[in-house]
């Protein structure tokens, strides 16, 4: 992964964007962290978080204009954070900080003019910074305007002080009154508060640049200048503390405005929901004010997203750990079950507001992942065997209508392995309605291979496909699967496609009975940038007068059901949270028109409806099937549509098996299908090389590709009964 | 038992060999992604058949295998 891939991945994520009062303070004082402290009565906690930004904490956090609380977007909700009073609160009930730290001396001298803030706020940055500062005001002590203020608002004896912490801090006082005429001595700057009105006139307010605050002098740096009509101490503050930074640039002779952008902008890119947040007046109470801050941050994608949220990051620090993943040379690539558990469902993208897609990094990692041959080896196999499966010539084929062929129902491998009899009527129903101008086409359309990333078997599908879609003269494909419409869309989106729902609606719905009860609306993660699709479902739904139920995440923010980018293969426990999630969002049982939909939402406490089960209601009842089963479906349906394959049955086809649920549910969380046992269990029995125990139960094994399967069994006159069964990959070679 | 890696059995197994033969402790090789470890497990003394039981195959085993395939 190149740098600038992940620079404009990071930059997308605005969820370490300030605050928005953060990003309206001059100061950039942290507020959120600040009212967080406060919440939890951390007085000196707080303090020091105003320190952190505030050159003088005790001044400013008493008089404090707090252009803050403009920008504090609970003014929507009741009010904005009283964050003024909570400065307040903060200094009456801490500590005196003590002592400032100061870095080591440096020979280099500033001297500052004026009494004000903003001098006051030079002065004590520079010293900070480790330079000779020296001081130059009227009175006894320095403060100007500010010790006009109340005593109870801001005492006198705080900026008393101030200035013994300033000498402590080294900073003297000099009584040389004019600064130009005095010139500027190698190694040395100057500095001019004009919001003390005494040295305004020894500064052109147009000669000083508003963002390094230097004149046209070289060295020669002022600020402090009223912004409105009201003097602001904040700013004032600002002005001094930037152009303590500028000095400071100007003494190591680097640039006075480049990688500041983020001291001078006052904006930010966050976004906050403000979406089931109460709306509360004000508080009295400072800490039940401070209480009321909402801490203000995006994660929207985060909130709603269990593959997001599992990580506790955010997708600015995937993106890093992403990449550090391929930075690494040795040791574990510990972002490869991150990477590849993302359901590809593009949910964060729309609900972003700067578009952040996890489904692009992710897919863009595991391509990396497959071309460095990182890609662990185990988590998309499965999957890619049962695509090879479906494409196999026991369960896959095609044919032409029989007078011509407008069109091509092309079910997916997911419908016909799940639904066989209802895809069969469809099939049926469909070729009466072409009137014998439509063709079928059996075969899995690839998808599983690209959520792998694995470009050379995506290709090889979609070839296949295409020139069979050619050879039948380039008729438009009905399609009853929206997965597989994505991947046509991407791949081959020249040929023309249609959904099966808007050709029923074009062509006759069949007389069907809706269900009874109202059924919760799941579309189909792939139907996200399929507005037709959805309609189309809709209306049929309408037309039925099947009462629905549309999900507050539905539509273009629709939830992924986990098989999505192969999620269920990688992280099997994740993709289950999140079909719990989804249940949980209505008290109905749930509808969709994905068989896959259908497949992983059933079997978790709710009856889930394909609405084929509508359209055609299915003779047995609506159970998830599994791998087996489906695979067993699809070669019977290619019997049924398009007759026998050529290829020779295996010999172990006709074992005849017996396997409890219990079993069936582990072999099932295993990916061992029955194809397997069968084979293992002929294995065994043409070799004679198995194990026996003492009750007569039996243990084979047989290695089938890269994994070596287990199988415990009973034999009866009838049947081998399956008792249990595991598999690895390892291989073991005795050593003599 | 592979120190490294924790893999090997040296539980009590009640499998007997279909050929006849008892199974005993035997040094075994395995092999995962070009990486080769030598561990302890039952194994037929008359004809060879190793057996890989269920808790190590669905434990440790697949535990190893992971760390291999991420590294």
């Amino acid at each position: 992964m190149e740098r600038y891939k992940l620079d404009d991945f990071e930059q997308r994520c605005i969820q370490d964007e300030l605050p928005y009062c953060q990003a309206a303070c001059p100061l950039k004082v942290d507020v959120r962290a600040f009212c967080g402290a406060m919440a939890q009565k951390r007085f000196d906690a707080a303090r020091k978080i105003l320190a952190r930004s505030m050159p003088l904490p005790d001044i400013i956090g008493r008089i404090c204009d707090h252009p803050c609380q403009d920008a504090c977007i609970l003014a929507q909700k009741g009010g904005a954070i009283s964050i003024g009073k909570l400065e307040r609160a903060c200094l009456e009930n801490s500590k005196e900080m003590g002592m400032i730290l100061r870095l080591p001396s440096k020979k280099l001298s500033a001297t500052v003019y004026g009494a004000g803030l903003s001098s006051l706020s030079c002065a004590i940055e520079l010293a900070k910074k480790g330079y000779q500062v020296s001081m130059v005001f009227d009175g006894e002590i320095p403060g100007g305007r500010l010790l006009m203020f109340p005593q109870e608002v801001l005492p006198q004896e705080v900026l008393v002080t101030t200035w013994q912490n300033l000498q402590r801090m080294g900073v003297t006082r000099s009584f040389e009154k004019d600064p130009i005429s005095y010139g500027l001595k190698e190694g040395s700057a100057l500095y001019v508060g004009v919001d003390d009105p005494e040295w305004t006139h020894l500064v052109d307010a147009n000669d000083v640049d508003p963002f390094t605050y230097q004149t046209s002098t070289k060295g020669f740096f002022a600020g402090g200048y009223p912004r409105s009509d009201m003097p602001s101490p904040i700013w004032e503050s600002a002005d001094g503390k930037r152009a303590a930074n500028s000095i400071d640039r100007y003494f190591q002779g680097a640039s006075l405005m480049s990688g500041r952008e983020k001291e001078f902008s006052l904006e930010t890119k966050l976004y906050t929901l403000l979406e089931g947040v109460p709306t509360l007046s004000p508080k009295d109470d400072p800490i039940e004010e401070a209480k009321r801050c909402i801490r203000c941050e995006c994660r929207y994608c985060v909130r709603e997203c269990v593959f997001l949220e599992k990580y506790k990051g955010y997708p600015k620090i995937y993106a890093r750990q992403i990449y550090n993943n391929f930075a690494i040379v040795r040791g574990s690539h510990s972002a490869n079950k991150m990477i590849n558990s993302c359901s590809l469902c593009g949910l964060c993208e729309v609900l972003c507001p700067n578009d952040f897609s996890m489904a692009d990094l992710c897919r863009f990692a595991r391509e990396q992942m497959v071309e460095r041959k990182i890609m662990p080896p185990s988590v998309h196999e499965f999957a890619l065997l049962d695509m090879e499966h479906a494409n196999s010539p026991r369960s896959s084929g095609f044919r032409s209508g029989a007078k011509t062929t407008e069109a091509v129902f092309f079910p997916g491998c997911q419908l016909a392995g799940a639904m066989p009899d209802q895809t069969e009527r469809v099939a049926n129903f469909l070729g009466e309605m072409f009137d014998g101008k439509m063709g079928i086409l059996l075969g899995c359309c690839g998808a599983p291979a690209w959520w792998a990333s694995r470009q050379d078997k995506v290709e090889e599908v979609i070839k296949s496909i295409e020139k069979t879609i050619e050879s039948l003269g380039n008729p438009t494909l009905i399609m009853a699967c929206s997965s597989c419409n994505e991947v046509f869309k991407n791949f081959i989106p020249k040929v023309s496609r249609v959904s099966l729902w808007q050709v029923l609606l074009e062509r006759g719905i069949p007389e069907a009975k809706p269900a009874a009860e109202t059924l919760a609306l799941h579309d189909p993660c792939t139907t996200r940038h399929e507005p037709e699709w959805r309609e189309s479902v809709r209306k049929i739904l309408r037309i039925l007068g099947q009462p629905y139920e549309e999900l507050l995440f539905g539509g273009e923010t629709t939830r992924c059901c986990g098989y999505g980018g192969l999620q269920l293969m990688a992280d099997p426990d994740l993709a289950h949270e999140g079909v719990l999630r989804r249940l949980k969002e209505s008290e109905n049982d749930f509808l969709t028109y994905c068989a896959m939909c259908r497949e992983s939402l059933s079997g978790s406490g709710k009856t889930v409806f394909h609405l084929l089960d509508i359209l055609f209601p299915p003779s047995a009842g609506k159970v998830r099937l599994g791998y087996s089963k489906r695979q067993q479906n699809r070669e019977l349906l290619r019997v049924k549509l398009l007759g026998p394959c050529d290829l020779p049955p295996e010999p172990w086809d006709d074992l005849p098996i017996s396997v409890s649920d219990a079993v069936r549910e582990k072999l099932e969380d295993r990916h061992i299908l029955d194809s397997d046992i069968k084979q293992t269990l002929w294995e065994a029995s043409s070799t004679g090389r198995y194990l026996i125990s003492p009750d007569g139960t039996r243990l084979a094994s047989s290695r089938i590709g890269n994994v070596t399967f287990w199988v415990e069994y009973r034999e009866d006159n009838q049947s081998f009964a399956i008792i249990n069964a595991w598999s690895h990959r390892m291989v073991m070679e005795l050593m003599s | 038992m592979n120190k490294k890696t924790g893999l090997g059995f040296h539980g009590e197994t009640s499998w007997r060999c279909s050929c006849g033969g008892e199974l005993a402790p035997h040094k075994v090789a395995a092999f995962y992604l070009g990486n080769r470890f030598e561990i302890e497990l039952p194994a037929c003394s008359q004809c060879g058949f190793i057996l890989v039981p269920e808790s190590l195959a669905v434990g440790k085993m697949l535990e190893v295998e992971k760390i291999l395939e991420d590294k």
